[in-house]
């Protein structure tokens, strides 16, 4: 199966937001404005692959315990994108663990989330990702 | 995390894009066996231990494939013993993205449940024992080279439990058979048990009437008679009055 060539064309400043609990699909869907939501990490994964989005956002109470293999997949086939992980006040040592794992940052329920429009701001001003034509082996 | 992406054949080569891909936890007996088969049967295949490094894996091959044919992903085996909820939508989007891509799930002895939803989700076969596996693998001999993936063995066939008692005889039909007199006929129909699957609906019924069980005293005997037969509600005497026949002395 053809896929399309993993360029990014000027304006594709998509944020890939993996969510699936409504309630916090609202909220960051609010803070982050046009966000592509998938509910399945799998299809997310795929999505990232064959157009890597500017960032990525993880709802970690979504990813089921799954979180490192998914940052690991995600890193090793496109480790320009960024990932942001949101976390539940209690899972923060394990956000703090993906970010040593190589997750640009992460942000805790209920306050700190609203530093990610800015966050994801400054990265879309920084020096944009490397545009790569085939996947990483 | 990717544990190799190595050729298990030694014939295949390093840089050639795997045509096979398993998905399998690092300790897992039945696991062993399946790429045992694999190696046998001589093909290439990646070896990954999430879902998310086979959709990864998946597209590599899918990408491969665009230059050549031959590195199409032809069978997708995947121990669905450790998946979670997520994990499983691992099968939709394989069945949807390559459907050329033969999707086997494979589970231990004692999650029959997840090899079922694996079943329900997409996969094509489904293996659940040791002696599946090693039916499945020999299947998978002649198939070797080949470039598109082809027919393996199904799930072995349900076979009834030992203790099941024999099936029942068939019940004899309810309507009479031909080439009987009318006499006949009627003494058939008249002692023909009743089948519960032509009886008439219930619904049809005074309440008392529709309780009645076969075997028990009739509440009304004329009327239940009168069921049994259909749409005859004639005596004896009446149909062979009606037929124009003699009473036998």
């Amino acid at each position: 199966m053809s896929t399309a060539p993993a360029t990014r064309a000027e304006g594709d400043r998509r944020v890939l937001l993996v969510c699936r609990s409504a309630g916090r699909h609202a909220l960051l869907a609010r803070l982050v404005g046009g966000a592509e939501t998938h509910t399945s990490a799998v299809e997310a994964v795929l999505a990232v692959l064959r157009r890597p989005p500017q960032a990525v956002v993880l709802n970690l109470e979504d990813i089921e315990g799954r979180e490192r293999d998914l940052l690991a997949a995600l890193r090793r086939s496109r480790p320009e994108v960024p990932i942001y992980a949101i976390a539940p006040p209690e899972d923060e040592p394990l956000a703090r663990r993906l970010v040593r794992d190589g997750a640009a940052d992460y942000f805790v329920l209920p306050t700190d989330v609203y530093r990610l429009p800015r966050t994801l701001e400054k990265a879309a001003r920084s020096e944009p990702p490397v545009c790569r034509t085939g996947l990483t082996p | 995390m990717r544990t190799s992406v190595a050729p298990l054949s030694p014939h295949s080569s390093g840089t050639q894009a795997a045509t096979c891909l398993l998905v399998r936890p690092a300790a897992s007996a039945m696991s062993d066996a399946i790429q045992d088969g694999l190696r046998a049967a001589g093909l290439n295949a990646a070896v990954v231990s999430n879902v998310f490094d086979a959709v990864v894996e998946a597209e590599h091959a899918a990408q491969a494939q665009a230059g050549s044919p031959a590195r199409a992903l032809t069978h997708a085996i995947i121990c669905v013993d450790h998946f979670g909820q997520q994990d499983f939508r691992l099968f939709p989007l394989m069945r949807r993205e390559w459907p050329e891509t033969l999707i086997v799930a494979f589970h231990s002895p004692g999650f029959d449940y997840k090899g079922r939803l694996a079943d329900l989700l997409g996969a094509d076969v489904v293996l659940g024992s040791t002696a599946d596996v090693a039916e499945w693998a020999k299947s998978l001999v002649p198939a070797a080279g080949e470039i598109r993936p082809t027919p393996t063995a199904p799930a072995a066939p349900v076979e009834p439990p030992a203790r099941l008692a024999p099936e029942p005889p068939p019940p004899p039909p309810l309507s009479a058979p031909t080439g009987l007199s009318p006499a006949a006929a009627y003494q058939y129909l008249a002692h023909a048990p009743a089948l519960p699957s032509e009886s008439p609906p219930t619904a049809a019924l005074p309440a008392a009437q529709s309780k009645t069980r076969p075997g028990e005293p009739a509440a009304d005997d004329e009327w239940v008679e009168g069921n049994v037969i259909g749409t005859v509600e004639l005596t004896e005497d009446e149909l062979r009055l009606l037929l124009g026949e003699e009473k036998e002395a």
